[in-house]
């Protein structure tokens, strides 16, 4: 099934992130509840590769082909 | 209302979800917080409706729809044709293989998708070959040479049920043996890339020659290579030794030229 695919660009980042309801801090950044986003390896996401939110459990994933590559091969295959 | 709902009534996203049709199912949201379809600019009324939708969703489980960079949406799509198309046997791959050499298959057929797209430039088949190289150096390129020359569907995946019924309790760690072997040394093709020498192309067809194989082919993409094969191999008389070759060479939609150099033993009379 196809899903509904959102994309955005490093101009459009922080309009994403906010509808996302996602803020930056200086740590890096946190989620609606206040809580440390991480990646597929439980690794602090720097803003600057903040690659988008996939769904199952708001997947996030860096700016890197290769989350792409771990997050099919667990969740959609 | 539902995210759906809302894209349901844009005259130009008509999406396939249950009883729908897709004809686009991609927005980009721009820097004004305004979202487009395929560069033309949605209302900012409508594009206030889906980043309310979306946005209602923070505090569940899961987002209602894929949020990507723009970068990785040609990755994206190419993962996920490959999930929808492979499916049944990757499902059982990720079910034999240890993660780690299922996510190189996974990626070097990424890489021979690209290889295979005739819009695809030169460039990107070679930054995603450099990727694979990094991440598997030991065994990446074996892996898309496999899958490139049609051998990984047609030889590897069918010998899965082959080795179940063999070794029904032990047959994942069966079946990975069987991988690995093919990785160090595949009996019926030679794959010839710009570092092998002719000296590599005689020894590795002489040894493949010295098996009880159907057939042996030596496989090769561009003129130099090309080259390299036919000089290599009139230094080998087939004839004299029981087979016989057939030397085919292509040339691409985008001009690319390969060859298939296929080796047979004389059926015995």
């Amino acid at each position: 099934m196809e899903d509904i695919i959102i994309t955005f660009d490093d101009a459009s980042r922080d309009k994403t992130m906010e509808m996302l309801g996602l803020k930056k801090d200086k740590e890096g950044i946190q989620d609606s509840e206040g809580m440390t986003v991480t990646d597929q390896d439980f690794e602090e996401m720097e803003l600057k590769n903040f690659g988008g939110a996939l769904i199952g459990s708001k997947v996030f994933i860096n700016k890197d082909s290769n989350d792409l590559i771990d997050y099919f091969s667990s969740k959609r295959i | 209302m539902t995210l759906l709902d809302i894209l349901g009534k844009l005259p130009n996203f008509n999406i396939n979800i249950g009883n729908k049709t897709i004809t686009n199912n991609t927005l980009h949201l721009n820097s004004d917080g305004n979202f487009s379809v395929d560069g033309k600019p949605l209302s900012p009324e409508i594009s206030e409706e889906i980043t309310k939708e979306i946005s209602a969703q923070q505090k569940s489980p899961s987002y209602p729809c894929q949020v990507i960079h723009k970068d990785l949406k040609k990755d994206y799509d190419a993962y996920e044709e490959i999930s929808s198309n492979n499916k049944c046997s990757f499902r059982t791959l990720k079910d034999i293989l240890p993660d780690n050499k299922f996510k190189m298959i996974l990626m070097a057929k990424r890489v021979s998708l690209e290889i295979e797209d005739p819009s695809s430039s030169g460039k990107e088949i070679s930054q995603l070959m450099f990727k694979l190289d990094r991440r598997y150096p030991k065994d990446g390129k074996k892996v898309l040479n496999l899958i490139t020359a049609k051998y990984f569907d047609n030889l590897v995946l069918p010998m899965i049920d082959m080795i179940k019924e063999d070794y029904p309790l032990k047959y994942r760690k069966k079946f990975e043996e069987f991988f690995d072997s093919i990785l160090k040394f595949f009996p019926v093709a030679v794959f010839v890339s710009d570092i092998t020498s002719q000296e590599d192309i005689i020894r590795e067809t002489k040894k493949r020659m010295r098996l009880s194989v159907p057939f042996i082919r030596i496989h090769t993409i561009g003129e130099s290579n090309i080259r390299k094969v036919d000089i290599a191999t009139s230094g080998i008389d087939f004839e004299e030794l029981g087979f016989y070759v057939d030397n085919n060479k292509h040339t691409t939609a985008k001009g690319s030229r390969f060859q298939e150099f296929t080796i047979r033993p004389a059926k015995e009379s």
